[in-house]
């Protein structure tokens, strides 16, 4: 899923919801065409906190006389939650940001911010519209930046180096 | 009868075999050290008795109770107590949560679960850390933390996995003794690991020597350092010289033998049990170097005597190593801090045939 190209996605769930179940003319195809693209990076993310978790916690909590379940609800997921958090709002930044997908999908109405982008710059020549369009973009990215790194701890930091704020 | 019996233990990880068919006891109340180099497999060893590794063959039975060939046993059914290497204490729980965990999964009334955990606090000396994080703990403290969790619900067995080998020395010999004095005044079998051959000197009751998935030989420290049971032992517990060469000649009534090195043609070495050795064998003629004795000027004796040119020294605080060539071999030995000789100056060496013995 990682390798699937997001025009891939688009255009499928474009003609695979045309007929039949014809979600396509209605705008949650659009959330949904986004939480599918965007998910597999989300699990990734997850996993991988996942695997930073020490098994030994566990193993402990084992040996403190825990069984498996006891052991996942009271140390592996209060562990793991902070990487979730961090992951949903990744997630979210990601579709977010969309356009391939989302370029196939939109229809009046229902535009994301980067399709208003681009169709102001590309087609109206609004260019301070388009711009005033990315500046909150950045905005609103900033803010989720913002608060990932509330939720991890120096996120942030560690993404810009030494030095950044 | 032992309290904790292990019989036959065999654990491998795909073609690497961990630990190979190992045999083990420990009484009620003891504390034995696995001790051996990296990769020895101790620490396969004891989490196969916690139950956090599945052997593939043998039994483990722990106060009369087998926990493999009767059905696997969970770890959180075994009556155990372990302190991990790296401590895991759990990050998100304040201390006093991480000490009474195991006590509320016991279901105990909420005033024995206070009182054990204050006994418990005040043992290991952290009361009043009650209400802090982990992170906030300074590596001995979390050291603690992790002995509390361990001793707090009475275990039958204590299991401690190199529990001091990342704190500094001076830290680790201190929590050595405490370690020893607290298990031993609560009288809990416990098996110890470490790579460390002072700290399990010091701590054991009795160690078992391991290489490569053996058990070499067990014993209480003195008979390790005394008495090694071969080379590898001897080498690992202490310092030891070793001279190669071949048994030339038995003298069965003195519990003597000739062995022929490169220092000499004769070199007298006390055998015990003679009977294990037999002429032409090669052997190790083996003294650990504060047992050669040193001279300015050749003594009486004639036996085992050599004459060696200091080629290096080696000031330690409290003594000296002199590196002493005799014939082109190097030999260690060890002498008070004061000697005044130095490099490139001759001394006799008087290895006495009584401290001298032979190794395979
Ligand atoms: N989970 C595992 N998967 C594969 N091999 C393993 C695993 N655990 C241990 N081994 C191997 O088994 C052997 C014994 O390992 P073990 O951890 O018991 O050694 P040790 O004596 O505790 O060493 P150290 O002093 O370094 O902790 C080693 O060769 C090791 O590489
Ligand atoms: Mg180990």
């Amino acid at each position: 899923m990682l390798a699937f190209p997001g025009i891939a996605i688009g255009v499928s769930y474009l003609l695979g919801f045309w007929e039949g179940i014809p979600l396509a003319k209605h705008w949650i195809i659009m959330a949904l065409a986004l939480f599918a693209r965007r998910l597999p990076y989300f699990l990734r993310m997850a996993h991988a906190s996942y695997l930073q978790l020490d098994i030994s916690l566990e193993e402990a909590s084992e040996v403190s006389g825990a069984g498996k379940i006891r052991t996942f609800f009271s140390i592996s997921l209060p562990l793991l939650v902070k990487g979730v958090l961090v992951g949903v709002v990744m997630f979210f930044i990601m579709a977010f940001q969309e356009i391939s997908t989302a370029i196939f999908l939109y229809r009046g109405g229902w535009e994301t911010l980067p399709i208003g982008i681009y169709l102001n710059w590309h087609r109206g020549m609004e260019f301070g519209i388009a711009a005033a369009m990315a500046f909150l973009m950045i905005v609103i990215t900033f803010i989720l930046l913002l608060i990932i790194s509330r939720i991890s701890g120096g996120v942030l930091k560690a993404a810009w180096g030494p030095g950044g704020t | 009868m032992a309290f904790i019996e292990i019989k036959n233990l065999f654990k491998r990880f795909k073609k690497v075999v961990a630990v190979n068919h190992i045999k083990l006891e420990v009484s009620e109340g003891e504390l034995l050290t696995l001790l051996g180099p990296s990769g020895c497999g101790k620490t396969t060893t004891l989490r196969c008795i916690a139950g956090l590794e599945r052997p593939e063959e043998g039994d483990i039975v722990i106060d009369g109770k087998p926990m493999l060939s009767k059905g696997f046993v969970h770890p959180s059914k075994r009556g155990i107590g372990m302190v991990f290497q790296n401590y895991a204490v759990w990050p998100h729980m304040k201390v006093y949560k991480n000490i009474v965990y195991g006590l509320k999964l016991q279901k105990l009334p909420k005033q024995t679960i206070k009182e054990k955990a204050k006994n418990v606090l005040e043992l290991v000396g952290l009361d009043g850390l009650e209400d802090r994080y982990p992170a906030q703990l300074s590596g001995g403290q979390q050291q603690r933390v992790a002995l509390a969790r361990a001793l707090v619900g009475n275990p039958k067995v204590l299991l401690l996995d190199e529990p001091l080998s990342n704190l500094d020395a001076k830290l680790r010999e201190e929590l050595r003794f405490e370690i020893k004095s607290l298990v031993k005044r609560m009288g809990i079998t416990s098996v110890y690991v470490t790579h460390d051959q002072a700290e399990a000197m010091v701590i054991s009751d009795r160690i078992a020597v391991m290489e490569s998935g053996n058990v070499v030989q067990i014993g209480t420290s003195h008979e390790i350092y005394e008495k090694p049971a071969n080379k590898f032992v001897a080498d690992f517990i202490g310092t030891m010289n070793f001279m190669s060469g071949e048994i030339v000649q038995l003298f069965k009534d003195q519990d003597l033998v000739q062995v022929r090195t490169k220092f000499s043609e004769k070199m007298l070495c006390k055998t015990p049990g003679i009977k294990v050795a037999s002429l032409g064998e090669k052997v190790y003629a083996s003294i650990r170097p504060e047992d050669v004795e040193v001279f300015t000027q050749p003594p009486q004796t004639k036996e085992n005597l050599f004459k060696g040119i200091i080629a290096h020294k080696a000031y330690l605080g409290n003594f000296l190593y002199f590196f002493i060539n005799v014939n082109g071999n190097m030999i260690r030995v060890q002498v008070p801090h004061h000697m005044p000789q130095e490099e490139g100056q001759e001394l006799y060496l008087f290895l006495n045939p009584q401290k001298c013995m032979i190794l395979f």
